[in-house]
């Protein structure tokens, strides 16, 4: 067994729930932990639980959590033999991953080679197609007319998209379903391409029709080996942010994990990559998939995996990266249970998800069989507008999909957060929705249905308490009692008598109660 | 303690009496048993009737009063968004405070928090007086009360005079 690289002390250069994460696995592993924070981080939880805090700068990113020149000096200064990045901020940048490296602190995570790879569409898409990974069928290649149209669409099949080689945005885009409609929508598409970016190419790709969005977790080491842990749906996006994650995906069998685990490795090989990332792909309803990207880093929904695997990935990124191999067995991974993740944020669901920063004023959060939390935030903490709203993760496992939803909606009722709007009544009222409950979903589904008007909170008090609709009535009326009492409580001090609004002056002999 | 308490289209007169260590609500005609047990944070843990509800309720500030003119934000659980409920106490003379309405001129117009008798008006109509001063005394509940401006100003009219019986909620005098 090959010597391995002494990691002591690790700078974890993130905040929020992830810096939280990753402080637990150094922990696990007896390894040293120091945190940044910014100005407004200076009481969160990460530096709570860190073994050393070292303040970064003030609140915008662009000042604190993004100087990578400061973090790495810091780290050596500090003595830390390795920096993780999380997920986020610089841990997708090849840059910083040099600077580490030349600054003789290890980067927990890839080779700046392989973030730059994958970093570029055009670079990543070729390289790709070398490896035998599938990618969307088509070109960035302009066509010269209508016939080599025909042609191109023929031969990635149809449906088809026609798109404006010069911009995006929706302009001089055309989805054609057969032959016959291609003539008008290329006359169309070059139009109005022309019309807003005053250049008339276009370029034809396959239209995958309401795909999911199935990712594989890969790790690799440092030895050549690169595993696949399978597969996470995250079709429940918002504008392209995922709220909803799942593993396994629940149209995902044996065969076709077997065929998305290798073309993910194949990927992964592809740019010589080490430690933890994640390979996306678009599955259609036919059960082809193809290359979407790849993500070199931990990702948000990582616990998903780990709860149906058994394997803890942050830990597994520090032994990967101390020089340690990968065991032969993790090469034939099953799922075992169901694992459903949703992501709290401190967003207003029901005003179009307006932040709702704020202090929290209770946080409770759920326990119990089948139940993880990943918090970055705690009882009594401010969530502020500096950084992204994501507050904290809950993560359900069960033995199967139904078990794993059934602790959701237990674990949903038992959370409390109060002093900020969370995104929690959209994952209750999807609980109750039939196409997320029998496994239907595709990219646009989620914005699909909010913009129809669905997923609504369950009709008011009702919906908690099955009897009474005077609940709030009466919590209310109790509420304004015990303060109005407070307020008349001091009847010895004058300047309490004075605020009180109203002064008993005296009982009246003949208005005595009969004894 | 009477009250008006609104939540939506829903209006109903609430009734709080302390039984014991714990309370009746009336809520319209049905009556409650209830015991509150404060959790901190703003919880509490109320059973009504036996059933166990922690509700968090928290007053909602309204800008250019003070306090909070009696508006509270009801939270009964993480899955519903949480309700704001409006508590109209005239025995504490919370004026409601309208959007853009009477309180932005300052005026309060004090109403009887339940039936009595007029036993004394302390001053009169254009007096200058101070904050907690009293205006008019009402013979109620067996007991005197005397009623008082709640904020320094004019006493600019007074309905009632003495001996007069009054209704709950019947207006009093008015302050500007």
């Amino acid at each position: 067994m090959s010597e391995l690289r002494p990691i002591r002390k690790v700078l974890v250069a993130n905040r929020g729930e992830i810096a939280v994460r990753v402080l637990r696995g150094l922990a696990d592993l007896g390894i040293r932990s120091a945190v940044i924070y910014s100005e407004p981080d200076r009481r969160s939880l990460a530096v709570q639980l860190a073994d050393e805090a070292y303040p970064i700068g003030p609140a915008p990113s662009a000042q604190s959590y993004l100087r990578g020149d400061a973090i790495v000096e810091l780290a050596r200064r500090i003595g830390a033999d390795a920096i993780h990045p999380g997920y986020g901020f610089l841990s997708e940048r090849a840059s910083f991953a040099r600077q580490c490296r030349d600054g003789g602190v290890i980067f927990i995570g890839p080779p700046p080679e392989a973030i730059d790879a994958m970093g570029s569409k055009t670079e990543s898409r070729r390289l790709m197609m070398d490896a035998g990974v599938p990618v969307v069928p088509g070109g960035a290649e302009p066509l010269a007319d209508l016939a080599a149209a025909h042609e191109e669409a023929v031969r990635v099949g149809y449906p088809v998209m026609i798109k404006a080689a010069a911009g995006g945005g929706g302009k001089g885009m055309r989805r054609v379903d057969e032959a016959t409609e291609l003539p008008s929508a290329f006359r169309a598409a070059r139009s109005e391409a022309a019309a807003s970016f005053g250049d008339d190419a276009v370029y034809i790709e396959k239209f995958i029709v309401e795909p999911r969005h199935v990712e594989i977790q890969v790790l690799g080491d440092e030895h050549g080996r690169v595993v696949s842990l399978n597969e996470r749906e995250c079709s429940l996006q918002r504008r392209h942010q995922k709220v909803v994650e799942e593993a396994p995906s629940p149209v995902v069998g044996p065969e076709l994990r077997r065929r998305m685990g290798e073309a993910a490795v194949a990927a992964a090989e592809a740019v010589g990559y080490t430690n933890a990332g994640t390979v996306e792909f678009l599955l259609d309803e036919s059960g082809e998939f193809f290359f979407l990207e790849m993500n070199t880093r931990l990702q948000v929904e990582h616990p998903v995996t780990e709860l149906v695997t058994g394997i803890d990935l942050v830990t597994w990124q520090l032994r990967i990266a101390r020089g340690e191999a990968l065991p032969e067995w993790m090469e034939h991974v099953e799922p075992r249970g169901h694992a459903v993740e949703v992501r709290l944020y401190a967003e207003d669901p029901y005003r179009g998800f307006a932040p709702s920063p704020g202090v929290i004023r209770h946080l409770r959060l759920p326990e119990g069989p089948g139940v993880r939390n990943d918090c970055g935030v705690y009882s009594g903490g401010e969530v502020t507008v500096h950084y992204d709203p994501m507050l904290a993760k809950l993560i359900c496992w069960g033995e199967d999909r139904p078990q794993a939803l059934t602790r959701l909606r237990r674990a949903l009722g038992e959370l409390r957060v109060e002093g900020i709007q969370t995104t929690v009544p959209l994952f209750r009222a999807l609980l109750d929705d039939a196409d997320f409950l029998a496994g239907r979903m595709d990219i646009a589904m989620l914005d699909r249905k909010l913009a129809a008007g669905e997923l609504q909170p369950p009709e008011g008090a009702t919906a908690v308490t099955t009897d009474n609709p005077d609940l709030p009535l009466v919590a209310a009326a109790l509420a304004h009692w015990e303060e109005a009492h407070r307020r008349t409580a001091g009847a010895g001090d004058a300047a309490a008598r004075l605020r009180a609004r109203w002064r008993r002056v005296g009982r009246r002999e003949a208005l005595r109660m009969p004894r | 303690m009477k009250l008006v308490v609104r939540s939506g289209e829903r209006e109903e007169q609430v009734e709080v009496v302390r039984r014991g260590d714990g309370f009746v609500v009336t809520v319209g005609d049905a009556a409650h048993e209830v015991d509150a047990a404060a959790l901190g944070d703003g919880l509490s843990s109320l059973r009504i009737d036996g059933a166990q509800h922690a509700v968090a309720v928290y007053p909602v500030p309204v800008h250019g009063g003070d306090g909070h003119g009696g508006l509270y934000r009801v939270s009964l659980s993480a899955v519903l968004p949480p309700q704001e409920v409006e508590v109209l106490d005239p025995l504490t003379h919370l004026a409601r405070k309208s959007r853009g309405g009477d309180a932005a001129g300052g005026r309060q117009q004090v109403r009887a928090m339940m039936p009595g008798l007029v036993k004394e008006v302390l001053v009169e109509e254009g007096a200058e007086v101070t904050a907690g001063q009293g205006v008019v005394v009402l013979e109620a509940m067996k007991m005197e009360n005397e009623i008082v401006a709640e904020a320094a100003g004019v006493v600019s009219k007074i309905f009632v005079a003495t001996g007069e019986h009054v209704d709950g909620g019947e207006p009093l005098f008015e302050v500007e």
